[in-house]
């Protein structure tokens, strides 16, 4: 943290800033929702109840696209392999365990690939960080 | 491409964040052209070459 530059501090604070206020956001709207979801019937109008934790999901969403486009030209770059890199052991993952689903492996929620994808980014971005060096 | 970033940067006293303050990038970014492990865009190269009163061709120099 040290190493950050006065300019890198402040985009790193305004990004976390802005990802922190919408995340408050997301968790009001989520227990909201499911508070008002859990006393409708089956419906259009559920569905939509239980979907509106996407809005602030979309706010984060372009929070981290103003981040990215805020970044230096090399940084960005980095930024940009790590996520290529990413994309590709997910799906690596996901379609592996997929196959093992199809022989009897337990079926797991699509919630799960989000955490995977976290896992890698840290493993990855972890990784190139030490090879650079 | 090689590159006379660190010589010049030192010549000024100025540490890798100093100039990366300069030229509004980060740090990692000054090291990694310093190392020529990145050569930055024309804009940039520009850039860097206004500050040290150089041409962008004395800076930079092809490998070959």
């Amino acid at each position: 943290m040290n190493q950050l530059s006065p300019r890198e501090r402040q985009l790193l604070f305004r990004y976390l800033s802005e990802m922190i206020a919408v995340f408050f956001l997301y968790a009001a709207v989520l227990i909201i929702s499911i508070e008002i979801a859990n006393r409708l019937h089956n419906g259009p109008v559920q569905t939509a109840i239980v979907l509106t934790p996407m809005i602030p999901f979309f706010l984060a969403l372009a929070a981290i696209v103003r981040h990215v486009r805020r970044l230096d030209e090399y940084v960005r770059l980095q930024m940009l392999e790590n996520v290529v890199v990413v994309a590709g052991v997910t799906a690596g993952l996901t379609f592996t365990y997929g196959f093992l689903e199809g022989v009897g492996f337990p079926r797991l929620s699509m919630f799960t690939i989000w955490p995977v994808m976290c896992a890698t980014f840290i493993v990855v971005g972890l990784g190139r960080l030490i090879l650079r060096r | 491409m090689r590159n006379i970033l660190r010589e010049l940067r030192t010549d000024r006293g100025w540490s890798q964040a100093d100039l990366a303050e300069k030229l509004s990038v980060s740090r990692q970014t000054v090291n990694a052209i310093e190392t020529g492990r990145y050569d930055p865009s024309l804009p940039l190269a520009i850039q860097i070459a206004r500050l040290f009163h150089k041409r962008v061709e004395a800076l930079f120099l092809a490998d070959d």
